[in-house]
């Protein structure tokens, strides 16, 4: 019993040193505003140059080293910046027939992406060499989910990543679109789709309930809305509660600013998408008021 | 237990207890898709990156293999390139057919919209071109159906707004299935008929489950891509440009 306290007590006496960094960095945010930038990125497709200049639709749009410098700017004005993306990083230029991702993934590990979601084209090459190229990837692969543990993915993705930007806590998951009938079997064998409502809330529910997180994101590459009744951003927006923010992908669609509508409680959740090819950049900038503590999203008023 | 130890322990304790229990009140302040485009600085450590990769795709994929007369697009329900890539489907099935000595009965074919990426260009074609229009490696499939599952292949058609199809005309009141005609005659639901489409859709891609489960199903040994830069070429060697056009393949009243 002795024995079983002095190992407890040693154990919190260790976590303690971490709580000695914690509290001071609490204290000095009492009363202020923390602000924190999302830039988000989806459906890239491989788009490593921008658009040639002759595009019907997107002349010289796009490109890694102009979201690069776009980013570093950014970074430049802002202290607490998280950037992510939301799938389908693959398919669609020779990039991709030549390299097979491995380019997309180096690349945006060196500006610095924080963490992606798996799109069904991740899956075009087979799952074998999803695993082969995510293994190599220096950004985690957030899947809230896919059950992937009877794959060739298991243990290369994590249900959630939690960033600490100052005292704010920011937990992000990944949602995954229905594979079947979007991907030929043998590519993504092994993989169990779940519901992503379920799944995503559950996992939402534990960061904000017991990981104490500020804000939910949720990247999601289920598309934005459709007719049919498939999972979408809107429908998971209006059917949870614990998720604040929906970055989406797989439906290409572009939004003029991003959509605010409410949860299944009346809370605000947000729903962006960026369209597709790497041609926009998203960004959603958040203050965290530290004297506050009514934790709910709340709007600008100037919205 | 060492007293002061156990007092800063009890106070960092309580002190971190609190301090993860505040919840910080969050307000959204804006969002914006931001515009990338010339007007955007450009990062000259990425272009450096690149540079090696571009050169190499780049000497593999300037090649010009044709013209085209305009620009074709690829749009729902029927467009000039969905149905320029679906006579190119149904040009290589039936050559199969020839070449194998094997019946001649109607060959329809079927390419979704949803898979031809980017439209071919007016003036040249480059290689990059075509794959940028078909970056997949997906080859062609020759099925052989039974009328019902080529009637059910219509009635969707309907409710997904329309597809690339070649060998076959069908109207629609709504969504709802009014005619289809395969070789200018109604479809015999115990006919069997030829359908040629990707291996992608042949295994149910795109929601297309009705012709999963063909009696026959045979790849012919030629990516859609290949198929596709073959066509231009062939074109091209004759003196012809590229193109195609809306016939009302598919018509929505």
């Amino acid at each position: 019993m002795i024995n079983n306290r002095r190992k407890f007590l040693k154990t919190i006496a260790f976590g303690s040193a971490a709580g000695m960094l914690t509290i001071p960095s609490c204290k000095v945010g009492n009363g202020g505003k923390v602000k924190v930038t999302i830039l988000h990125t989806n459906d890239v497709h491989s788009h490593i140059e921008p658009f040639p200049d002759n595009h019907a639709k997107y002349p010289g749009q796009g490109g890694f080293a102009r979201r690069f410098a776009l980013i570093k700017q950014v970074r430049r004005e802002e202290e607490h910046v998280l950037l992510l993306d939301s799938g389908d990083i693959f398919q669609g230029t020779p990039y991709f027939n030549f390299y097979k991702g491995e380019l997309d993934i180096k690349l945006m590990g060196e500006m610095g992406y924080d963490a992606g979601t798996i799109g069904n084209h991740e899956f075009d090459n087979g799952i074998d060499e999803l695993a082969n190229q995510i293994s190599k990837s220096n950004f985690p692969f957030l899947c809230s989910n896919y059950k992937l543990n009877n794959s060739a993915l298991d243990g290369l993705t994590q249900p959630y990543k939690i960033f600490k930007k100052g005292p704010i806590k920011i937990g992000v998951i990944g949602l995954g679109i229905q594979l079947n009938g979007l991907v030929t079997p043998v590519n993504y064998k092994g993989v169990d789709c779940l519901d992503p409502v379920v799944e995503g809330e559950k996992v939402a529910q534990y960061l904000k309930e017991k990981e104490k997180c500020n804000l939910v994101i949720a990247l999601s590459h289920l598309g934005y809305e459709y007719k049919q009744d498939y999972f979408s951003d809107i429908k998971t927006a209006k059917n949870t509660k614990y998720i604040d923010v929906l970055l989406g992908g797989h439906t290409h669609t572009f939004l003029d600013q991003p959509t605010i509508l409410n949860n299944k409680e009346g809370n605000a959740v947000i729903v962006n998408q960026t369209g597709w090819g790497g041609i926009n950049l998203g960004r959603l900038d958040f203050t965290f008021d530290t004297s506050d503590t009514s934790g709910n999203l709340a709007f600008n008023a100037q919205l | 237990m060492d007293l002061n130890k156990y007092i800063l322990f009890i106070g960092l304790l309580i002190g971190l207890v609190a301090c993860q229990q505040k919840e910080h009140k969050v307000t959204y302040q804006e969002g914006s898709n931001i515009l990338i485009d010339a007007t955007t600085a450009t990062d000259s450590g990425m272009m450096e990156k690149v540079a090696p990769y571009k050169a190499d795709i780049d000497a593999k994929m300037n090649t010009i293999i044709g013209r085209s007369k305009k620009e074709l697009l690829a749009d729902k329900p029927e467009s000039p390139l969905s149905n320029f890539v679906s006579d190119v489907i149904q040009h290589q099935a039936q050559a199969y057919l020839i070449q194998h000595k094997m019946d001649s009965i109607p060959v329809v074919s079927l390419m979704n919209i949803k898979g031809l990426r980017a439209p071919i260009p007016l003036g040249d074609i480059t290689i990059r071109n075509i794959f940028e229009v078909m970056p997949f490696e997906n080859e062609i499939v020759l099925l052989a159906l039974p009328g019902d599952s080529i009637l059910s292949l219509f009635k969707y058609l309907g409710t997904s707004e329309g597809d690339g199809i070649a060998g076959a005309s069908v109207v629609y009141d709504g969504t709802k299935l009014r005619e289809v005609l395969l070789d200018n005659k109604a479809i015999d639901p115990k006919k069997n008929y030829f359908l040629a489409t990707s291996d992608y859709l042949a295994n149910g891609g795109d929601h297309y489950h009705m012709i999963m489960n063909a009696s026959f199903k045979r790849k012919i040994n030629m990516k859609l891509r290949e198929a596709i830069i073959e066509e231009i070429q062939d074109l091209s060697d004759k003196d012809l440009d590229v193109d195609a056009n809306v016939e009302g393949r598919i018509i929505f009243n």
